[in-house]
């Protein structure tokens, strides 16, 4: 399928955006409260799909609430297509949101359900009609149309969920935790609808704690913890390692063998094959191993930049973050992560 | 504009009669009426007053459960349920939202009125002492209906800002005070101390009075119609009332977040 190349056109902005949950005593008595997001800076652009992630408690669902005018800002700015979320009803019939649960009529059933979406954006009965059948077949819940939503499975109301967002034919989706709960064949499913997306040149906005999905889809990511942004932009770059290749190299003989691994980290190794993966420093390392392959007889397979896993800069930016500033209660239990970094 | 409130109120309507605990205070209303029917020949000359006491008590209970629990949990229910959150990220503003769920509870009610209005009438005509229809009886029964809604439209404002309990209570009270609202001004009047004098003028005026409401003696007397106080009295005084709650209930709407 192909995709549409993201715009530089920026459709959400949020700049400084802090949010600070207050209980009626501490409004009253002006106590802090509890910071939920504090100073977030974003952007993010037309046709692109952008993830927010962190752990729970980071602030993912308040920035998402922040964005579509569920609840309003502390401090700071959020602008939806330039506008404010919170007041501008035209954001709302421009953006989508599909929600992590059953949050609907059960007594209803999909059909029904999907009506009166459609009548909240005051689509008239043919054209609702249309546009409910349209996506019941686009999402294989034709023939659950009839049933009610109060007995579908989480993957049918994962569908669902998806139909009500696109019911006006959205610029932006949000998606909260769109693969919650679901089997493999529904997360694949789900994952060929987002790239059905981005290819008709929407945004999709995704919130996931399912961090090979988000290395899968996504184009520009945000992470955050305890409402603080750990890293931010292109998933590409933040996942290269900078200053390292990967060397991939076949049919190395025992001699070759023991020339090459000095040169370098080995990744991974099979002697019987005689195959050989190194991490080597950029530059003069990398074309002194590809030199001394070559003078050996191996075959080189492949060069490229050494890449991290989304889940390995996760784990290590929570880390790096813990060890700034401790969790008080202790439960996160990834300090290890940074001693053995730094050991 | 109406669309996305009509949906709303219709939404609302389908999901309320569907809730058991409606089904059973419609259950606890009829039986009243039918209560009522069978005791009335104990109170022998009597049973036609009886008829009509008893009858229009049930109306006024069932109205109150009504406006507890349609005004108390109908919204806040939402909100747990996050419904809510699904609907205000359409293009519905807040006041769409709340005015749709209030049309739709004040059907509810006005059908579970009519259910309860056609024994009620019947049961009346039988004990009528000439078994006639008296054209202040349907009139007496749309003022049940315009309390229960002015209840509703308290309720709700309550359910804006507290929990669901306290809606109930508070209700439950206002209830209580608006029933004897020209005694709670004879207080404010009459009262020992400048506090309990401001108390209760305060009560007697923000607080309706349900007094205006019951036309209990018209009905009973075969009195003829005063349509000044009906258009006065009770529904002008309904249509203010309900802009004014409704006003307030939006603008703490507009401000809780979700």
């Amino acid at each position: 399928m192909a995709e549409a190349p993201p715009s530089n056109e920026v459709v959400i902005r949020t700049e400084n955006l802090s949010k600070t949950y207050r209980n009626g005593a501490e409004q009253l008595l002006r106590m802090p409260g509890v910071t939920a997001l504090s100073n977030l800076n974003m952007e993010v652009h037309r046709g692109e799909v952008f993830a927010l992630i962190g752990p729970n408690g980071s602030g993912k669902t308040t920035t998402l609430k922040l964005l579509m005018g569920l609840i309003f800002p502390t401090s700071g700015e959020v602008e939806v297509f330039g506008s404010d979320p919170r007041t501008s009803v035209d954001v709302k019939r421009r953006i989508g949101f599909m929600p992590d649960g059953p949050y609907f009529y059960g007594h209803l059933n999909g059909y029904e359900l999907l009506e009166f979406y459609a009548n909240l954006l005051g689509m008239d009965r043919a054209a609702t009609k249309q546009r409910v059948m349209e996506l019941l077949e686009k999402l294989e819940m034709t023939t659950r149309a009839k049933q009610r939503v109060r007995t579908y499975s989480k993957g049918m109301l994962q569908r669902i969920g998806l139909a009500h967002a696109l019911l006006q034919n959205p610029e932006i989706i949000f998606m909260d935790e769109p693969t919650s709960g679901l089997d493999p064949v529904g997360t694949a499913d789900m994952h060929q609808m987002v790239r059905q997306m981005k290819s008709e040149g929407k945004t999709v906005f995704l919130c996931s704690h399912f961090l090979t999905e988000i290395e899968d889809l996504c184009d520009r990511v945000i992470l955050l913890d305890r409402g603080r942004t750990l890293q931010y932009g292109d998933l590409n770059s933040l996942l290269a390692e900078p200053g390292k290749m990967r060397v991939r190299l076949s049919a190395v003989s025992a001699a070759a063998r023991a020339r090459l691994l000095p040169m370098g980290r080995p990744l991974a190794e099979d002697q019987a094959q005689g195959n050989l993966e190194l991490v080597v420093a950029d530059g003069t390392d990398t074309h002194n191993t590809i030199s001394t392959a070559n003078e050996l007889g191996a075959h080189l397979d492949l060069v490229a930049p050494m890449r991290r896993t989304l889940e390995e800069v996760f784990m290590e930016s929570i880390a790096r973050q813990q060890a700034d500033a401790p969790w008080q209660d202790g439960d996160r239990g990834l300090a290890h992560l940074v001693e053995r970094e730094e050991g | 504009m109406m669309g996305a409130i009509l949906a709303i109120a219709k939404a609302t309507y389908r999901e309320s009669i569907r809730q058991r605990v409606l089904l059973v205070v419609l259950l606890l209303g009829l039986l009243l009426i039918g209560v009522s029917i069978a005791f009335s020949s104990l109170s022998t000359g009597e049973e036609f007053r009886f008829i009509v006491d008893f009858g229009l008590t049930g109306f006024v209970m069932v109205g109150l459960g009504l406006a507890c629990i349609l005004g108390g949990f109908m919204i806040p229910g939402e909100i747990d349920r996050r419904i809510v959150m699904t609907v205000l990220t359409k293009p519905v503003s807040r006041f769409q939202y709340l005015f749709g769920k209030f049309l739709g509870a004040a059907l509810v009610i006005f059908i579970v009125d009519v259910l309860m209005g056609i024994p009620f009438i019947a049961a009346y005509m039988w004990k009528h002492p000439q078994h006639q229809f008296n054209p202040v009886l349907p009139l007496a029964l749309f003022c049940m209906f315009l309390q229960t809604v002015v209840l509703l439209g308290a309720a709700m404002l309550l359910s804006t800002f507290s929990s669901s309990s306290f809606t109930v209570i508070a209700t439950g009270f206002v209830y209580v005070v608006g029933s004897v609202n020209k005694y709670v001004a004879q207080l404010a009047e009459h009262g020992d101390s400048r506090v309990q004098k401001l108390i209760f003028g305060v009560l007697a005026k923000i607080v309706p009075n349900f007094q205006n409401f019951d036309l209990r003696q018209a009905l009973l007397a075969e009195m003829p119609v005063d349509w000044h106080h009906i258009a006065v009295d009770v529904v002008g005084y309904t249509i203010l009332f309900l802009f004014v709650v409704l006003s307030v209930a939006w603008l703490f709407f507009s401000e809780r977040e979700f």
